[in-house]
């Protein structure tokens, strides 16, 4: 049934990642697709927003409401059912399922009591040897799959198995009247760019954006428009504009064993050198993430603190930047650290001079020291204030073809250096998407910051890249839609929600204001 | 000089959850090498001098030779696995007849031989006493610090009530208890190193050691019984989102 | 080589007696005479040298006077300062106490230690041996049941004698798994976990009989420092009756808040492992498999997700109330109640309203 509770003002509902706070009436709890067609039906009768939450992980206020009413999955949590078809397995799952919480339910092959979608399913995937997962890891494993969808997360893995939407079989959405669509991929294709959708209450048109939208590179911002576009791309990476997602299947990749590296460089300049001499040399990587010298400095400086920050060994001195990848696990391994070796001595490298694992356990520790960056930042600024500081870094999230990554590389460093900021750089080298965090202590830095964002996002542009490489646009990053698209795209977006949401009352404020 | 580290492979105790019955979930478990002989391991790496020799061994079945590999990809110089199916439904008694065996007719020269406190997985802690003595030799357990002394060695012990510094002579036992560890990494290289060094299989025969005095038949304690024990409570919920009321029903609760 | 050598076993199946075969049946030598419980008496100094039984010698005592009434012997290593606890001893139920009379034995010397009282136990021929598993007994018992061949189960949570064999009970895997355990001959011996068992009344006009027994041997540790370690009473986690606990899913600032909500309530602060691997607590402070084991009346368990290894340390508490912020955090399957929220938070409220 459908819960319903006031929200107090300092509820955790009304605010996520980005620290926004937002404002709120009630909290609508669904523990299946009827209450949330009843809560849809009812906020449509009223005319009154209704904002979905899954974990408030997202950093650009896309859960945040303002007004309304708030909407949380957590209750539909399940997976529900276990299939496969010509591509390979996949699961059929409830939105407010988290990645963490899928990728355990997948380890401990709890089949037996899911459903099967395809004959005898269940029971196969149980006797199967292989092992699987599922493969795209946003940086906040804690995020649920709903918001993932919706989003179209990426994660480091992004590398090699590309972001959420090409790991979504299916959805099925509740629309704005409380109808609902169900589309597995393949099934429904636009005509050019005039999409009709069989919605349980007929055939919906929407017309989806003439704006060529980029996929060469990392992109979230604005929704997917092409020719032909396949039905279930629409909701994907739709911030929850144009519908409530309350099932999906997901495919299943196969896991195979790894090997983390992390190789140290004496300066930056040799890690970028030799990460694009690694992406052209053949070898199969999941990811391929940076740090910069900053980066490593700031993990050195809250180790110091506690040595068990990161839980991984002291950072030998002649570590100036670190980059961080896996290699797989099995005969072929020795092999590729001959062909590596030569690359890695000609940027001033050494086999010598790095780390290893093969373990889960291990290979989770380098995980946790990748993610550790951000938290080492936080520690910066607050023994510099003596406090816990609030809002204390920006991070930057354009990405840019690869063959343009180095002069995006000198783009930041010379834009950033004017405005006369603090900044480390770490994350998604091999997509052409790295973390530029922006380090502040005041509010005259944040004002700074926010300029430097500008131009740097016109920059990423101009290079053929995205200013919203993964964070998606939310209720922040708005002006990013107008700065690729133009007044005329987003008028056409415009357009596309109000074909099927007329009453915008589905997470207004994402993506585009009314 | 040459360190013997005697290790083992356990289930990874710290992912072991318990079912609604009570019963152990064992299933998907990685084994993994005992951290208190990883502990024990790092120590002995940590007072290794050029010259040296560090070798690790362990008495189980044949995919122990992972956690061997294990060693010596952190920086152990070569390794021993005592396997066969005799060795099997040893107690205490038999895993420390078939170590000290092995310690008299392979590294005689040992001049420490360090073990874990405790194996994770529910062992007891007797092994080292019991080996030092099979082998006539003095040991030391409890050992939180070992240094070099000169051409000797210095450990500090913790009897709880007690702290107390001990000279070692050459050839004693030892086992580390715990200390504070972030896990060592191997570099690449060591790693390449480490792959082409051999392990040694090494079975009852090969050891000279006869039928009854390994394995069951070399046990000197049986177990009798065994269940599953498991105070389920009463297990209320109370939902704490305004910590002023939580405190509160905490409050009355006491 | 030995023993370890033999491949066929024709002496013996069940004992290494080492007889010519046949021997046994025509001597009816597989009878064993082993008769009665020798218990090592272990005796704690303080700074000025003043020795006191140990409070787990005391107990098995206790619970082997309960058990039958077969002769209990004693074994104690020290010197003339020991006299002052005969009467102690005696009241408690040794009948024949042996005394390792040497003042190189005041300190704890394993082998020395291990020597002496196997051959005490040839002399005697106890149906038992037993130990506190205390740090010292359990380095000292595996020794003696190695010197004796026999087999020794350690840290037993339950002792129970049916004639002349001992079955002995130990928890594994974090509690959860409860075995029972018996020798396969004699000597059978056991280390007994503290507060196992409870502390018994002394009979005050018992009397006994002290053999010294001199020690021979020279298996001397060679010792440079010794530092006595006291844990102050308000500190000791065994013994209080109310435990507030901390452990991962608490910030460092809620500490001093803990130690004003246990002063308030007249408990202590515990906490978890990874608590002391942070440093932010020492190991006396730490409940669980490799700390310690508690029995408080409350137990107040504030950010501990309740891994196995932490539950086992906790079984004999007689509530248990955690606060955490997840649901299914695994320390609610042992909880009376477990409370869902912000852990800091509730601990900084009940600290005002107490």
């Amino acid at each position: 049934m459908l819960h319903i509770r006031e929200l107090e003002p300092d509820s955790p509902y009304l605010i996520d990642e980005s620290k926004i706070r937002g404002h709120g009436v009630r909290l609508l709890v669904p523990d299946t697709e009827a209450d949330v067609i009843a809560a849809v039906r009812d906020a449509a009768d009223h005319g009154i927003p209704l904002t979905v939450s899954g974990m408030r992980t997202g950093v650009c206020a896309g859960c945040v409401p303002e007004g309304g009413d708030v909407l949380t999955t957590e209750k539909m949590t399940a997976v529900t059912g276990v299939g496969r078809d010509g591509r390979g397995w996949f699961l059929r799952i409830q939105p407010g399922i988290t990645v963490r919480q899928l990728n355990d339910f997948i380890r401990k092959k709890g089949y037996a009591q899911v459903v099967d979608v395809t004959p005898n399913a269940a029971a196969a995937l149980t006797a199967e040897m292989k092992t699987y997962f599922y493969p795209v890891d946003p940086t906040e494993l804690n995020s649920s799959l709903g918001g993932n969808i919706a989003t179209n997360a990426s994660g480091p893995r992004t590398f090699k198995y590309g972001p959420t939407r090409d790991w979504v079989r299916r959805v099925r959405v509740v629309l704005s009247d409380g109808s609902t669509v169900d589309l597995t991929r393949g099934q429904v294709r636009a005509q050019n760019r005039t999409l009709n959708l069989p919605t349980s209450a007929g055939l919906r048109t929407v017309h989806l954006p003439t704006y060529t939208y980029n996929r060469q590179v990392k992109n979230t911002t604005g929704m997917l428009t092409e020719d032909g576009m396949d039905a279930v791309d629409l909701f994907i990476g739709s911030e929850g504009i144009f519908g409530v997602i309350t099932e999906a299947d997901v495919y299943l990749a196969e896991a195979h064993p790894l090997m983390s590296n992390i190789l140290f460089f004496p300066g930056d300049r040799d890690a970028y050198a030799f990460a694009a001499e690694f992406r052209r040399c053949g070898i199969s990587s999941e990811f391929l993430e940076f740090f910069d010298s900053g980066s490593l400095n700031l993990i050195r400086a809250s180790r110091l603190d506690n040595p068990r920050f990161t839980e991984m060994p002291d950072l030998p001195d002649y570590a100036g930047s670190a980059l961080f990848f896996d290699l797989p696990y099995g005969p072929h391994l020795t092999d590729d650290y001959a062909q590596l070796a030569p690359l890695i001595a000609a940027h001033s490298g050494s086999l010598d001079r790095s780390w290893c694992g093969h373990e889960l356990r291990d290979r989770e520790r380098f995980f946790a020291f990748r993610h550790a960056v951000p938290q080492s930042i936080f520690d910066y600024v607050a023994r510099l204030k003596g406090a816990s500081p609030g809002i204390h870094k920006m991070g930057t999230d354009m990405s840019v073809p690869l063959d343009r990554l180095d002069e995006m590389m000198d783009d930041y460093d010379e834009v950033l250096k004017r405005y006369g900021l603090e900044y480390v750089i770490f994350g998604h080298i091999g997509n052409g998407h790295p973390h530029v965090e922006i380090i502040l202590k005041d509010l005259d830095e944040l004002n700074r910051a926010k300029q430097a964002y500008t131009e740097l996002a016109q920059r990423a542009i101009a290079l053929g890249g995205s200013p919203s490489a993964e964070h998606g646009i939310g209720k922040l990053k708005t002006d990013y839609v107008r700065l690729m698209y133009g007044d005329a795209g987003v008028a056409e977006i415009r357009r596309a929600k109000s074909e099927l949401d007329p009453q915008w009352i589905l997470s207004p404020g994402n993506m585009v204001t009314r | 000089m040459r360190f013997v580290v005697a290790v083992k492979q356990v289930p990874d105790t710290t992912l072991i959850r318990v079912d609604e019955h009570g019963s152990l979930i064992r299933q998907g478990i990685p084994a993994i090498l005992d951290p208190y002989a990883e502990h024990a391991l790092e120590a002995v790496l940590g007072l290794k001098k050029p010259g040296d020799t560090v070798t690790v061994v362990t008495m189980g079945p044949p995919q122990a030779e992972a956690v061997l590999r294990r060693c010596l990809e952190i920086g152990a110089d070569e390794a021993y696995l005592l396997a066969d199916a005799a060795f099997a439904g040893a107690d205490v008694h038999a895993t420390a007849k078939t170590l000290s065996v092995f310690v008299k007719r392979v590294v005689p020269d040992a001049t420490l031989i360090i073990c874990g406190k405790q194996a994770a997985d529910g062992d007891t802690g007797e092994v080292p006493a019991e080996l030092a003595q099979m082998l006539g030799i003095s040991q030391f357990c409890y050992v939180t610090q070992l240094k070099r002394n000169g051409d000797g060695f210095l450990v500090t012990q913790d009897y709880g009530d007690e702290q107390r510094d001990c000279r070692v002579p050459a050839g004693s036992v030892l086992s580390v208890a715990e200390g504070d560890l972030n896990r060592r990494l191997p570099s690449i290289k060591r790693y390449l190193e480490a792959t082409a060094l051999p392990i040694t299989v090494l079975n009852r025969v090969q050891l000279m050691l006869g039928a009854y005095s390994v394995g069951l038949k070399g046990s000197r304690t049986k177990i009798v019984e065994s269940h599953a024990v498991r105070t389920v409570r009463t297990g209320k919920i109370f939902d704490g989102t305004d910590p002023v009321k939580a405190a509160a029903h905490l409050k009355e609760m006491l | 080589m030995g023993c370890e050598s033999c491949a066929s076993g024709t002496c013996s199946l069940e004992k290494k007696d080492g007889l010519p075969p046949g021997m046994l049946e025509q001597y009816r030598l597989s009878q064993s005479r082993a008769d009665g419980t020798l218990i090592w008496l272990e005796v704690q100094r303080d700074a000025a040298g003043t020795p006191r039984l140990a409070e787990v010698s005391r107990e098995i005592l206790g619970h082997v006077k309960a058990m039958d009434d077969s002769r209990v012997y004693g074994v104690v290593f020290g010197h003339n300062e020991l006299k002052p606890l005969y009467g102690e001893i005696f009241s408690l139920g040794v009948e024949t106490l042996y005394e390792v009379h040497d003042r190189r034995l005041i300190p704890f010397q394993p082998e020395a230690y291990a020597e002496s009282i196997a051959q005490i136990a040839v002399r005697v021929e106890p149906a038992a041996i037993l130990l506190g598993a205390t740090p010292r007994g359990r380095e000292l018992g595996p020794r003696v049941a190695a010197l004796l061949d026999t087999g020794l189960t350690a840290d037993c949570t339950g002792l129970a004698v049916e004639g002349r064999i001992l079955r002995m009970t130990r928890p594994a895997f974090g509690g959860n798994l409860l075995a029972t355990i018996e020798c396969t001959g004699f000597p059978q011996m056991a280390t007994i976990r503290p507060g196992t068992f409870p502390l018994p009344a002394p009979q005050p006009d018992a009397e006994g009989t002290v053999i010294y027994w001199q020690y021979c041997g020279n298996s001397f540790k060679d010792i440079v420092a010794s530092r006595p370690v006291t844990v102050g009473a308000d500190q000791d986690i065994t013994k209080a009756k109310v435990l507030v606990a901390l452990g991962a899913g608490v910030k460092r600032s809620s500490i001093p808040i803990a130690e004003s909500v246990a002063r308030k309530l007249g408990g202590t602060v515990a906490c978890s492992r990874k608590l002391v691997e942070l440093g932010w607590f020492p190991a006396s402070r730490q409940v669980g498999q490799s700390g310690k084991n508690v029995a408080p009346d409350i137990y107040l368990a504030f950010g501990i997700s309740g891994s196995v290894q932490h539950l086992a340390g906790i079984t004999a508490a007689k509530r248990i109330i955690a606060v955490n912020r997840d649901p299914g955090a695994q320390i609610g399957e042992v909880t009376d109640e477990l409370i869902v929220g912000d852990a800091d938070a509730i601990l900084a409220e009940l600290d005002k309203t107490l």
